[in-house]
């Protein structure tokens, strides 16, 4: 048996880039555990102090990152991002948010796949390897340019190296039940104001994730699985509307299959994640019957 | 029958209001900071300075002070903010009641006139029905001041009135115009930067974000307020007047550091 061959994954390395999203890994991390037995599941912590950001020139490489991010920032739904230079303002609201982990704030949509190759270049050699998933949660929001509609797309998850999770992306990507924009619609573009969004959350009890809604860290599991799939197998999605894998596009959907659901993953799906499991345990029995050393 | 009022003729009344307004206005005329725009930020950040001892003068387009800090959404008149905001009112003494947790709300007129209050009662001057025009540049395209004219001027037809404004100078300018972003407009039509429009419109917005990006945004120009989402391709966002009250606080703080390091 080779570590080489189609279905072997040896580590899956979490981040986050907000400290309030280490929260997730309390749920996550036995759940991992107890999916991909022989997997070692690290949690590396906060991305941007994980990864090392040049030394003795610190400040003007953060200054180059939060320039590249500011850069991704999606400024017109109906265009796909061009080189824009940011404002002094966007580059240190960016470069104060790599450097402080306790900045929270969301709302600014990034195009997802750029956001994605800035986090790329920063991953050391001996991470570069098809062994490991690397998943970053993120509070970013992140969108993609839909050629097809010409317009960008809210997404909760980027899949590829890394794979990188919006946890806003849970609350604003699925598109909330109909009633919500009819009334929100109603009563105006003032809805934002606190009371009236209270009051369609109340009308509207439980049907669509909120920010800091206590079930995002259980529905954010199923994410981490699709990543990991996706990694796999290349394909993350699942058409049954039960699986985890599910690949929701309405709210209704995402709290079917990631909350409401009887069980964790389909027939199909969870055939592969028990033959990755036996594949797993006897490459560990293999490497435990290995000669130490260089051999005779 | 003895009268009520002292036997003032109208010319004196006329006299009076000339003579204090003209002595102000000459005084205004350069000043540390000015401020376009009364609405809760503008009149925070002005209040702030003021009680620090800098001159300023706020500009308002509007006879009103206060913005749509007298109603909050859906033309009802009870405004809300969020913790820690609530710590403003304490400040201001405006009577609140906590709704849920964390969320505060409090009656419109009180709040609003109180808040204009203490900004005046903190020494700050106010033209209102005054328009800007456009900017004062110097050296290096930084901003030195504005531009302003009457409002009923600028809102009648340039060729029956004709009137040129005038110029007022300061060592900073905060831009407190709200969704317009006017001052900002202004270094946008001489291509000094280039704004970002509204973010998505369907998208939730964290209140930080306002205030996260508060800040010098050219030279002489801090931006303050709703002006922040304009400037920046923020969220569109709906009355969230805890986020003006704290922008035009570190509005103020970020003014003050600029002049105290440069040695004003």
């Amino acid at each position: 048996m080779s570590k080489n061959n189609f279905l072997y994954i040896s580590t899956i390395c979490l981040y986050h880039e907000d400290a309030r999203d280490a929260q997730v890994f309390d749920l996550l991390i036995p759940y991992l555990q107890n999916n991909f037995p022989g997997i070692s599941v690290e949690e590396r912590g906060h991305f941007w102090s994980v990864i090392p950001l040049g030394t003795g020139q610190r400040d003007a490489e953060v200054e180059r990152i939060a320039r590249r991010i500011s850069g991704s920032k999606v400024r017109n739904l109906q265009e796909p991002v061009t080189s824009f230079e940011a404002l002094s303002g966007e580059v240190a609201y960016e470069a104060k948010r790599l450097q402080d982990p306790r900045i929270h704030s969301f709302g600014i949509l990034y195009d997802g796949f750029i956001f994605q190759s800035i986090l790329r270049e920063f991953f050391p050699e001996e991470d570069l390897e098809l062994s490991k998933v690397h998943i970053i949660y993120t509070h970013r929001l992140l969108g993609t340019w839909d050629k097809n509609e010409c317009r960008y797309h809210a997404r909760v998850s980027i899949y590829g190296f890394p794979s990188v999770l919006s946890l806003s992306g849970l609350v604003e990507a699925p598109a909330k039940p109909r009633e919500y924009y009819f009334l929100r619609q109603r009563i105006g573009i003032q809805a934002a104001d606190h009371l009236g969004m209270m009051r369609l959350r109340e009308n509207l009890r439980g049907k669509f994730l909120v920010h800091g809604d206590v079930r995002l860290p259980e529905a954010a599991k199923g994410y981490a699985l699709q990543a990991i799939f996706y990694q796999l197998t290349g394909d993350p999605f699942c058409s049954d509307p039960y699986c985890r894998l599910y690949n929701a596009h309405w709210q209704e959907e995402l709290i079917r299959a990631q909350l409401e659901s009887p069980y964790e993953l389909c027939p199909n799906h969870q055939r592969i994640l028990d033959l990755l499991g036996r594949r797993m345990k006897k490459i560990l029995r293999e490497e435990e019957n290995e000669p130490i050393g260089d051999g005779p | 029958m003895e009268k009520i009022f002292s036997p003032i003729g109208e010319k004196d009344v006329t006299r009076a209001i000339v003579a204090e307004f003209s002595r102000q206005f000459q005084e205004y005329v350069e000043s540390d900071v000015i401020i376009i725009g009364a609405g809760p930020s503008g009149l925070m950040a002005g209040k702030e300075l003021s009680r620090q001892g800098y001159k300023v003068l706020i500009v308002e387009q509007n006879n009103y002070l206060g913005g749509g800090f007298w109603i909050g959404g859906y033309l009802m008149n009870k405004v809300t903010v969020r913790a820690p905001a609530q710590k403003f009112l304490d400040e201001l003494a405006i009577p609140y009641t906590e709704y849920i947790p964390g969320l505060y709300v409090a009656d419109g007129p009180h709040a609003c006139s109180k808040l204009i209050a203490a900004a005046c009662d903190a020494g700050v001057k106010v033209v209102n029905m005054t328009k800007l025009d456009d900017l004062v540049l110097r050296e290096g395209n930084r901003v030195a001041g504005v531009v302003v004219n009457w409002t009923p001027i600028t809102a009648l037809p340039r060729e029956i009135t004709c009137v040129d404004p005038i110029a007022l100078v300061s060592k900073m300018v905060i831009d407190s115009t709200g969704h317009d972003a006017c001052l900002v407009k202004k270094l946008e039509e001489r291509g000094l930067i280039r704004t970002k429009g509204f973010g998505a419109m369907w998208v939730e917005s964290s209140e930080d974000l306002v205030v996260e990006h508060t800040g010098e945004v050219h030279p002489g120009l801090v931006v303050i307020g709703m002006a922040v989402t304009t400037t920046y391709g923020l969220p569109r966002m709906g009355p969230t007047f805890g986020a003006m009250l704290l922008s035009g606080k570190k509005g103020a703080q970020i003014v003050h550091e600029k002049l105290a390091s440069s040695g004003h």
